[in-house]
């Protein structure tokens, strides 16, 4: 079963009374536990908003949004709202409303729940599995990009979420650390058997997810879904199935 | 300074296997492997690095490791022995150390696409945005093969640090090309669609309307 599943998802904003803007049209996807989807789209395309409805915070004009194969907007307001931050985690590239050294930043948001010593913990554990454990003494002024997009992403897998809903992490980063960071989201979705959802604006940071999505004009384009293509050596993927790239200029 | 010749310089399956084989030697189906794992995105045919081979070995810029006997990957498969390695000849290293000295050319954009778009008529719209959403969809499985592919170079680069490095640059170069291309094909499609609802609207000729009917980029 899906962690996440939109059908047929519509979203539009209202600007004055005359004009509509789609944001979403007809969108459907599906996360598997353990599968990072990322959706790449340029800015005011409609990033955040398939975020926003993914984790239930923004209910769509239509369609249905399933969160392990139930209806999300079928929950009480309460549940939803609980289920964010628990069984869905995000990771954006926010700026923290306190400075505090990360291993505070990161535990804040889990004494909600947790006692404080195992809010800490918890929060000590998370850092060192993104591999920041470094940074756990430091302020948010005193860290590197990438630095800052590891402990967001400790942030956000601190609750042991299901559901991983990542926004533009990525952004900042530089020559490599983009592959890096993507590489490790990749590992924790897999080890952790987590589903994500990531959106990037930028092809580079796709490098590592196994499936990949286009968002523009409303329209969420994803190629078909072939197991078969995963560790087959020979056939390049894309060759030979019709899908050729209209690249010239290579000859062999 | 060297001017840019007009010629077309793409990258040629002879030099990519050459170069492999100068870094290590090998036998075709490993050199196979190894040309899909560091050159994905080029998108050499099957077989393309047997062919290459056989061009070089005859040419004297490689040589079979074993003397004369070569041995097929397919007749050693049969046979059960292994397959004939190869390595470069002195005249290989200098063949390579040319080309990599050479200037590179861009390759000249013959885009089929674009001539398209340049004929088509009103009409054609439907079928253009079909064609334009195909090529999108073609660029997402080259990007997703992307990183098995990288996955698979830097295993092949074991512990060297400066191929590890080189290997970030050159798929991030791949990244950025194929980012661009979607990136153009989205705004296209927009523009396309945008286009199409005015004309049927009729509310104006399609593809005559103010520059600032551009979707935003």
């Amino acid at each position: 079963m899906s962690v996440l599943s939109l059908t047929e998802v519509c979203l539009s904003f209202s600007r004055g009374r005359r004009h509509v803007v789609p944001v979403l049209i007809n969108v459907s996807l599906q996360v598997d536990a353990g599968e990072v989807l990322a959706v790449l789209a340029q800015r005011a395309q409609g990033k955040t908003s398939l975020l926003r409805v993914a984790a239930g915070i923004q209910q769509p004009n239509r369609g249905r949004v399933s969160f392990e194969g139930e209806d999300l907007w079928g929950f009480s307001d309460r549940r939803r709202s609980r289920l964010l931050g628990s069984q869905i985690g995000w990771v954006g590239p926010a700026v923290p409303d306190l400075d505090v050294p990360m291993l505070a930043n990161v535990a804040l948001p889990l004494f909600a729940v947790y006692g404080k010593r195992e809010a800490y913990a918890r929060a000590m554990a998370a850092l060192e599995r993104v591999g920041a454990s470094e940074c756990s003494e430091q302020f948010w002024g005193s860290l590197a990009d990438w630095e800052r997009a590891l402990v967001a992403l400790a942030q956000g897998i601190a609750r042991e979420p299901e559901l991983l809903l990542v926004d533009d992490l990525t952004i900042s980063l530089g020559l490599g650390e983009a592959e890096e960071v993507t590489r490790l989201l990749d590992r924790l979705a897999k080890e952790q058997g987590f589903g994500v959802l990531m959106c990037v604006s930028d092809a580079s940071a796709t490098g590592w997810s196994g499936r990949v999505a286009t968002l523009a004009g409303g329209e969420l384009l994803e190629t078909p879904r072939l197991p078969a293509r995963q560790g087959n050596i020979i056939d390049f993927p894309g060759a030979g199935s019709g899908a050729r790239d209209p690249r010239h200029g290579i000859s062999s | 300074m060297v001017r840019p010749t007009a010629q077309v310089v793409a990258l040629s399956a002879g030099e990519a296997v050459l170069g492999l084989l100068i870094e290590q030697s090998g036998n075709s189906y490993q050199l196979e492997r190894r040309l899909e794992a560091r050159f994905g995105s080029a998108q050499f045919a099957h077989g393309t690095a047997y062919q290459a081979v056989k061009r070089l070995s005859k040419q004297g810029l490689i040589r079979a490791l074993d003397g004369d006997q070569s041995i097929t990957a397919a007749r050693a498969e049969a046979s059960g022995l292994p397959a004939t390695a190869y390595e470069a000849t002195a005249a290989g290293v200098e063949h390579f150390d040319h080309w990599l000295q050479a200037s590179t050319s861009m390759p000249p954009v013959r885009e089929e696409l674009l001539a398209k778009i340049s004929f088509c008529a009103p009409e054609d719209l439907p079928r253009m945005i079909e064609i334009v959403r195909e090529a999108e969809l073609a660029c997402m499985a080259q990007l997703e093969g992307l990183g098995e592919r990288t996955r698979r170079a830097r295993r092949l680069a074991g512990n060297d640090e400066w191929r590890r490095l080189m290997g970030i640059i050159v798929s991030s170069g791949d990244a950025a090309w194929w980012d661009a291309r979607i990136k153009w094909l989205q705004a296209l499609r927009q523009y396309l669609q945008r286009e199409g609802q005015r004309f049927q609207a009729g509310t104006g000729p399609p593809a005559s309307g103010p520059a600032s009917s551009l979707p935003r980029i």
